[in-house]
Formats: structure tokens, C-alpha cells, sequence
């Protein structure tokens, strides 16, 4: 693979994954720019590991998680969270419980998001999330386990959803 | 639960910016982090011209014993070939890891040996002299590498001098570096007073690189190296070399450097027991370019140049106004006619502001 078709190929999956990740789509823009210089520079590397997707979400995920901590990223969604509760009526109801979701995954530690992100967006196995955060398979399962429980204590079912 | 957090990403996609306007921004950042690179490496022909003139003469007229050169003829009976010779240098900036299709010759050097084989003179090309390189057209010197190798290089030097040249030798920083150290360092006198842009210390004594950007990082203390001789060890000697954006003269005072810096590196490996210990590195970081020239002809032709006398002479140009280049000054058709005539030590003399 040369680098031109692996980025014409997989580039806008890259940037979907980190939208995922950061919930930010500028964010997600520097992240993946960055990764992607890097990427880019050491080529042949990348390219000599037999699974170049794999290695490049990895550089990405790094990177995500090493960003620095109480980042401007943080700040901005702890002040789009509605100061008020929405008026209640079904249809917003259900639209502010899913923004609710939204707010709290940028609350969760990076990691617990990537795990979240890597299983319910990306569709990967929890050996291969295990692979994408260099951690053992029990330690994937446990973020995963973490980070519902979280959810499930902060955001309200969506009406349409089905009982637990 | 998990439905909701499925739709919750699934409605969160318009987000997603779009990748066919961030790769051209990729690319261009891409480009700025190369070239930036590349300057660091240019030190390198620094190399390429001792070892080229010290390493095989050196080899025959002090250690006949342990020569690296495959020495089928004892060396004193070996003809010397007859008339002067003519080198051409290439330091590359190609490294461990980077892409050797992507080197360029960052430093260009001619090392010119009179018809009694007694001094030398090296040359400096610039590297963004503006020439017509065969096939593609009027560029930067340092494009022949890229595009063509040593080959190419060669004959757009040839065509540029009308110089035949008897050999070539190409080295990386790496090579260079290993040599330096194998000496264990050199004596060197500076004229001015050189900030190191890439060498400092913080408070704690820690090696921290003093400038980011172009600005000075907050207590950082740079390596200045201040006027007077001394002896360098590798690293300061490789950082004072490369110096080029705080000095005066910028790239010409760095070439001036980059020779002086030559010069000294030969005194160290008149040193035989230095040189023994150089060989080996310097065998192995060297890229040979023969020719028709056998090896030891090449060596023989060598021997008797005296470390003394080899002076640098810098090629009479202009930079351009918008930066983009170098063009030849027309003095310089005259050190092109010396070089091919042998009168290098008449044109010297005439035209002493060019060393």
C-alpha cells in the first residue's frame, strides 16, 4: 500500500474515529493532522507492519488519550451543557436525553471512551480493542463495564429505547 | 442503553469534517518538516572531503602495512597518474529510517588536486545554485541528487564546470558523525562569537534545544561558542558547523565554517593512531564513486598532498532577491577556467575575497 491510497482509502474513517473519540470535529481535525504528519514521515514503517490500519488507529488513539488533560476541548463542553432543563415536551425530551449522552461521554476518562467508541462505533472485537489500547482483554471489558455503568447513572433511557 | 449510544454516535457523524480538504494540508506540513530536516544534514560534505583526500592517501604513506586498500602493487612502485585530479564531493542528508529515494546532496564540494599532486583546493557549490540539470530543466543543485543519484548529480556539476571528474565519494550525517567521534574531536578556531540555535542548557544543566520556532525558549541558555582556538569535542564541532541562521554572513559564513572545520579534521587524521582508528568508519560511511579510476591510482595520485595546504575557495554568486535561489556571478567562468586549466593558484591570487 503507498501512503496516497491508504489516505485516500481510509482518511475520512480515520476522521469519523476521531470525531467519535473527541466529540470535537476541530479536535478531531488537529488530532488526525498530526497523526497523519507523522504517519506520513515514517511511511515505510508504517507500511512494513502487515496491518498499517491497524497501526495508524493505534498512533490516533494515543494521541487522543496523551492529549493534555483539562484541554480548551473539556472546558467548551462543560459550557454546552443546557444551564436549564429543557422544557418538557416528548420530542425534546428525547433529543436533550441524546445530546445528555453526549455530554457525559466527553465527561469519561479517555481511555473508557476509546473502549466505548472501539466496540459500538468501530465494531472491533475486544481482543482487537485490547490490541488498539495495549491492554490486557479483562482490563478492555472492565473500562467498557465502567464507563456504561456511568452512563446508565447520569442519562435518563431514551424514551423510544427499550426498558433495561 | 447501548442502542442509545449507538444512535447517539450514529446522529453525531455530520460532524465529521471532510478528508479531501485535509489532505493537501498533510501534504504541505509534510514538506515544511522535510525541509526544515535537511538543513541539519548539511554538514555533511564536510566529511566526504577528508576522507576522500586523507583516508586512502594517509592509508599509503603511513600505515603500507594495514591499509584498507585492496593493494595489489606495492604503493611506491604504483604510477601516480599523470595531471591534476578532480573529485567530486556529496554530502547527503539521507538518514537511518528516513527514504533514501528522498535524499538530496546538501553540501557540493569540488576537491581539486594540482598536476605535481602537492595542494588541493576544495570548492564549494552552493546548494540552491540555480543550473540546468539534463532532463530537468533549470533547478536547485541539490534537485541533480534526488532526481538521478551520484549520476546525475555528476554530469550536472561536469556540464556546469566543464570539469572531468576522476571519482566521486557520497556520505550521510550518520557516517560523519561516527567519524568525528573515532578522532575524538578537533581544533578549531572561530572568528566570531556563534549562538547555537540547537544546543543549550536549562537551569538544572540539562541539554535542551534553545530556540522552537525561531523563538527562545524560556530558560534555556544557548551554547555560544566565542572566538579564539580550541579543541571541540564531536557534538560541538558537528553544532558549530551547522550553525547558519545567527551569523552575519549566514549560509557563506557557514561554507567557511564547513571548510575550516575540513581542514581541521585533516590535521586530526595526520595523527596515526587516529587515523587507525577512523579507517574502519570511515570505510564503511563512505559511498565510492570510481569511475574508470582504479582505486589505488586514485590513492597514489593522493599521497603527497600536504594537509597544509588545502584551501577552500567559495564559488562567486549572488542570492536572488525572493530567496528562491543562487545564481552564478561572472567571476565565476573564471574558476571554472582555472579548475579545468590547473591555474587555481594563479585565479587564488587574483581573487583573494573568494577564500
Amino acid at each position: 500500500v503507498t501512503y496516497d491510497e491508504f489516505v485516500d482509502a481510509r482518511l475520512q474513517a480515520l476522521l469519523r474515529y476521531a470525531v467519535m473519540l473527541t466529540g470535537d470535529p476541530h479536535t478531531a481535525q488537529d488530532l488526525v493532522q498530526e497523526t497523519m504528519i507523522r504517519v506520513q514521515l515514517k511511511w515505510r514503517k508504517v507500511a512494513a507492519s502487515n496491518a498499517p490500519e491497524r497501526y495508524v488507529r493505534r498512533m490516533l488513539t494515543n494521541a487522543y488519550i496523551d492529549l493534555h488533560r483539562g484541554s480548551w476541548l473539556r472546558r467548551v463542553v462543560l459550557r454546552a451543557e443546557p444551564v436549564e432543563p429543557p422544557a418538557v415536551a416528548d420530542h425534546a425530551d428525547a433529543a436533550a436525553e441524546r445530546d445528555q449522552m453526549w455530554i457525559w461521554l466527553a465527561r469519561l476518562p479517555r481511555k473508557q471512551r476509546a473502549a466505548l467508541v472501539l466496540r459500538y462505533y468501530e465494531g472491533l472485537s475486544d481482543n482487537e480493542i485490547a490490541d488498539v489500547l495495549d491492554c490486557a482483554v479483562g482490563t478492555v471489558r472492565a473500562h467498557i463495564s465502567r464507563a456504561l455503568a456511568t452512563l446508565r447513572e447520569h442519562v435518563a433511557p431514551a424514551t423510544t429505547g427499550e426498558p433495561r | 442503553m447501548i442502542e442509545q449510544l449507538r444512535d447517539t454516535f450514529g446522529r453525531h457523524e455530520h460532524l465529521v469534517p471532510d478528508a479531501g480538504a485535509l489532505k493537501p494540508v498533510i501534504d504541505r506540513r509534510v514538506r515544511i518538516v522535510r525541509a526544515r530536516r535537511r538543513k541539519a544534514w548539511s554538514v555533511a560534505g564536510a566529511f566526504a572531503l577528508v576522507l576522500s583526500i586523507v583516508a586512502p592517501a594517509a592509508a599509503l604513506r603511513r600505515l603500507p602495512g594495514e591499509s584498507i586498500l585492496p593493494l595489489t602493487t606495492p604503493p611506491s612502485l604504483a604510477p601516480a597518474p599523470a595531471g591534476p585530479v578532480n573529485l567530486l564531493l556529496l554530502g547527503v542528508d539521507a538518514r537511518p529510517g528516513g527514504d533514501p529515494a528522498q535524499a538530496r546532496s546538501d553540501a557540493i564540494l569540488i576537491v581539486h588536486v594540482d598536476a605535481a599532486h602537492k595542494r588541493a583546493w576544495t570548492v564549494s557549490i552552493p546548494r540552491d545554485l540555480a543550473v540546468e540539470v539534463p532532463g530537468h530543466g533549470l533547478t536547485r543543485a541539490n534537485v541533480a541528487y534526488l532526481a538521478g543519484g551520484y549520476p546525475l548529480a555528476e554530469q550536472t556539476i561536469a556540464k556546469l564546470t566543464g570539469v572531468a571528474f576522476d571519482a566521486g565519494v557520497v556520505i550521510d550525517f550518520n557516517g560523519m558523525q561516527k567519524v568525528t567521534e573515532a578522532v575524538g574531536g578537533v581544533t578549531m578556531c572561530v572568528d566570531q562569537p556563534v549562538t547555537s540555535v540547537h544546543i543549550g542548557h536549562d537551569a538544572k544543566g540539562r541539554v535542551k534545544p534553545p530556540f522552537r520556532d525561531g523563538k527562545p525558549v524560556l530558560g534555556v541558555k544557548p551554547v555560544v561558542y566565542e572566538p579564539g582556538c580550541r579543541h571541540f569535542e564531536a557534538w560541538q564541532a558537528l553544532d558549530y558547523v551547522r550553525q547558519r541562521s545567527t551569523l552575519a554572513g549566514g549560509e557563506q559564513d557557514r561554507d567557511r565554517h564547513l571548510r575550516q572545520f575540513l581542514g581541521a579534521l585533516v590535521k586530526e587524521l595526520t595523527n596515526p593512531v587516529k587515523l587507525t582508528k577512523a579507517l574502519p568508519v570511515a570505510s564503511a560511511a563512505l559511498d565510492l564513486h570510481l569511475g574508470g579510476t582504479p582505486l589505488i591510482d586514485l590513492a597514489t595520485g593522493l599521497r603527497d598532498v600536504d594537509p597544509d595546504r588545502i584551501d577552500g575557495v567559495r564559488m562567486p554568486v549572488w542570492p536572488t532577491k525572493d530567496s528562491s535561489g543562487t545564481v552564478q556571478q561572472p567571476d565565476s567562468a573564471g574558476l571554472f577556467e582555472a579548475l579545468r586549466d590547473d591555474t587555481l593558484s594563479a585565479w587564488v591570487a587574483a581573487h583573494p575575497e573568494y577564500t
